[in-house]
């Protein structure tokens, strides 16, 4: 009887321990997301963007703010996405001048300091 | 048809018709053409700056090789202002001013290259993530010799355009174009050669594509003559590919 419940035990904390390592793991994971705070997300709905060809004219300018990266365009829905070093943050006039200038409209704009989901390119 | 370079269409618009397509500010556009009609290949070569993103200019030349000698057939100008815009999520429309002057060139066996033209033209466009809509007008006045008296064209064409497939902004996207291209002619006496040529209608029919990736575009289309109306030939079939790059 003392012999099961040692297996019992001994079962028990293997998948604790299991249970735990996955968790680490996880957040470990997560730290390599996680913004320190460097970073800063901007999202755009354009208005407009009806082809890739098009929207690549907007790709170049985002490309030019100062400290621009991760950029991404979701054209189906409608959006741009990138981020921008937290201390050179774009206004939001100049985000509209730019969608202007590329030939759109920048309906809403969006900031955050997390990075925004992006649905992947099909 | 044919005074001008043969291709002339900005990025997604009618390959033959004029379009109401403009640059973003500051977006340089290069294109190479060919284009085989009669039995001749036609090839050119164009730049395009978008001045701001809604005035775009553009310089064309074309040459032939007709009978292994290399003639500039053509060298154009043109520029196109947006002079009205709308949109929606994925959808842009657009009325479009468009005026083209080709400049006299030098050939002693190319017809068309000592005539200069100017066109006036206004276009628009509807652009969506599945439908394209285009339609355009257009009136041509050309001179050459002062004792020739050269027919004024006056052009309009409609396009309809699908994307069958709504690919991802890094993916290959293709649209297919069906154009209807029509052009009125005006009487042309060439007191040079003793020659009249009256005038009259054509319409042609001009299935393409256009297909892109990222800056990179293709661009194709057959044209052939569906009818034509008193001392005007039918639009001969000709066929036409060229490669735009945006940078």
């Amino acid at each position: 009887m003392k012999n099961k419940n040692s297996s019992i035990t001994i079962k028990v904390m293997v998948l604790l321990l299991l249970v735990v390592s996955f968790l680490n793991l996880e957040a470990s994971n997560l730290k390599t997301t996680v913004n320190d705070g460097s970073k800063t997300y901007i999202k755009i709905w354009v208005d407009g963007m009806a082809c890739p060809f098009c929207a690549y004219g907007l790709e170049k300018k985002i490309k030019k703010i100062d400290s621009a990266g991760d950029f991404f365009v979701e054209i189906n829905e409608g959006f741009i996405s990138f981020s921008v070093n937290s201390k050179k943050i774009p206004s939001e006039k100049d985000l509209k001048t730019i969608v202007k200038e590329a030939g759109f409209f920048a309906r809403k704009i969006e900031i955050s300091q997390t990075p925004f989901e992006q649905i992947a390119n099909e | 048809m044919g005074i001008f370079a043969a291709t002339s269409a900005f990025a997604h618009e009618p390959i033959y018709g004029l379009g109401p397509e403009t640059l973003p500010k500051h977006m340089h556009a290069i294109e190479l053409g060919v284009m085989y009609n009669l039995g001749e290949f036609e090839y050119e070569v164009g730049y395009a700056y978008g001045i701001t993103q809604n005035w775009t200019v553009r310089v064309d030349a074309s040459a032939t090789n007709r009978s292994s000698s290399f003639d500039v057939r053509s060298v154009t100008l043109r520029t196109k202002y947006a002079l009205w815009r709308k949109t929606a999520p994925g959808v842009l429309k657009r009325l479009t001013a468009i005026a083209i002057v080709k400049f006299p060139t030098r050939s002693s066996i190319e017809p068309l290259a000592n005539i200069s033209a100017a066109t006036v033209g206004i276009a628009n466009g509807y652009e969506s993530r599945r439908w394209y809509y285009f339609s355009d007008i257009g009136y041509t006045y050309s001179w050459a010799d002062p004792n020739d008296r050269l027919g004024s064209k006056m052009s309009y064409n409609l396009a309809g355009g699908i994307r069958p497939i709504k690919s991802g902004y890094l993916k290959p996207d293709l649209v297919i174009l069906i154009e209807i291209n029509g052009e009125l002619s005006g009487k042309t006496t060439l007191d040079s050669t003793n020659e009249v040529l009256k005038g009259g209608n054509t319409l042609a029919m001009a299935p393409g594509f256009l297909l892109s990736y990222r800056n990179i575009m293709l661009k194709g289309g057959i044209q052939f003559g569906i009818a034509n109306t008193k001392y005007i030939n039918k639009v001969s079939s000709n066929g036409l590919l060229s490669l735009e790059y945006h940078f």
